[in-house]
């Protein structure tokens, strides 16, 4: 016998497709006022829910931003991962710097919403615990970078730690400078891969 | 009897200086919208409407702090036509940088959270653009210093600048946005550039 529901801790899958909505209307608003210009009752509104029903799933505005963080970086991270299964290092650099611009043509908003992390883990520090997950993944990546380096016998000398650290800064350097242009991330993929040839 | 309104002359000046230092601090802390002029004026120990009498808006006095701070930033990291390895330069660079985040830290803290108010405030993109201009002349002088000495044959002058810009803006922001410096990061970057510049 159908009822009607009472009040309160909406159905399962309604549940999802709240879920999903906060977390979607939440990005564009981190992204585009940051942490501090973020209100929690202008994300409930705009995803067409009660205050009351965003408070239900994320208790502050802590919570929020880490769901946030963690539902784009598992949309963003693997795709960025598998191109450390590329023959050689030039090639997971290319792939994976080509990915990232493909990404933020695509979904501008995603990658608008990483772009600002660094700058509001600076702010806002009780945010850091919340994404450390980001922390764990640059050491994954850029250490499996000079793994494969070292696998293809593009990189031999020196030590792994001043290999990572290089290019961890010249690939960070490019986020925040050339993410969002072709003609530098052209320039800056053609540059590496004639660094690497020459090794 | 005092009259009511502009200071006299003498003090203009300074007033003007003290009130882009304290706005400087201020859109560093607060960012862009999150700033108050009421709060910029009383660091500085004037009324809010003397700000408007020298800046017009909050953007005009924004624009300022930029042009003001920009310039004297890529003043002193822009290397001194003496140089004559990318090296030796670039390890300069990296020291007069070191030294402003040190001594200067709002004007690092400035200058690095610019992109990301250009992106979200287009009335300043044209501050983006001054930006890039900064910074292309400064990464292309180090290019051409690498390409003259013989240090870099094998990149072609924009690809050159363009790995520099990438090196260099990455230990700058690395180092902003972690509050520290992971320990002799400008010392390994320089040692793992000489060496991919030595090889072959």
């Amino acid at each position: 016998m159908v009822e009607s529901r009472s009040s309160g801790r909406p159905l399962a899958t309604d549940s999802a497709v709240a879920r999903v909505a906060f977390i979607k209307v939440a990005r564009t608003h981190f992204a585009k006022f940051g942490y501090t210009g973020t209100a929690m009752t202008s994300v409930a509104q705009e995803a067409g829910y009660t205050p009351t029903a965003l408070r239900h799933y994320f208790e502050n505005k802590a919570e929020l931003y880490a769901a946030v963080f963690a539902a784009t970086s598992n949309e963003i991270y693997p795709q960025i991962v598998q191109h450390l299964h590329s023959p050689t290092m030039a090639d997971a650099i290319e792939g994976s710097m080509g990915k990232m611009l493909q990404i933020s043509k695509e979904f501008p908003e995603f990658i608008d919403f990483l772009y600002r992390t660094p700058s509001e883990l600076y702010r806002h520090p009780e945010l850091r615990e919340k994404v450390e997950v980001r922390e764990s993944f640059q050491e994954f990546f850029y250490s499996s970078l000079i793994s494969l380096g070292r696998k293809t016998g593009e990189l031999n000398e020196l030590t792994d730690e001043l290999q990572i650290m290089f290019f961890r800064t010249v690939m960070q350097g490019w986020i925040y400078e050339g993410i969002f242009s072709n003609d530098i991330t052209l320039k800056t993929q053609i540059a590496l891969v004639k660094l690497l040839e020459r090794l | 009897m005092a009259k009511r309104g502009r200071p006299a002359g003498a003090n203009s000046e300074q007033t003007k200086a003290k009130i882009l230092n304290a706005a400087r601090l201020e859109f560093a802390d607060n960012g862009y919208d999150g700033a108050s002029i009421t709060s910029i004026a009383g660091n500085v120990g004037i009324a809010p409407s003397a700000i408007y009498h020298y800046f017009q808006s909050k953007e005009k006095l924004y624009t300022e702090v930029f042009k003001q701070t920009s310039t004297a930033i890529w003043d002193s990291v822009t290397p001194a036509e003496e140089a004559k390895t990318l090296l030796e330069a670039m390890a300069n660079l990296l020291e007069n940088s070191r030294k402003i985040a040190t001594d200067l830290p709002s004007f690092s803290d400035f200058l690095a959270s610019l992109p990301i108010e250009a992106r979200m405030h287009p009335e300043f993109s044209d501050l983006l653009q001054q930006r890039a201009d900064h910074q292309d002349r400064t990464f292309r002088r180090l290019a051409c210093i690498g390409i003259e000495s013989g240090e870099i044959d094998f990149l072609s002058e924009d690809e050159a600048t363009e790995l520099i810009r990438s090196i260099v803006m990455g230990w700058f922001f690395e180092r902003h946005f972690r509050q520290e410096e992971i320990p002799k990061s400008a010392e390994s970057i320089l040692a793992m550039f000489e060496h991919l510049l030595n090889s072959r």
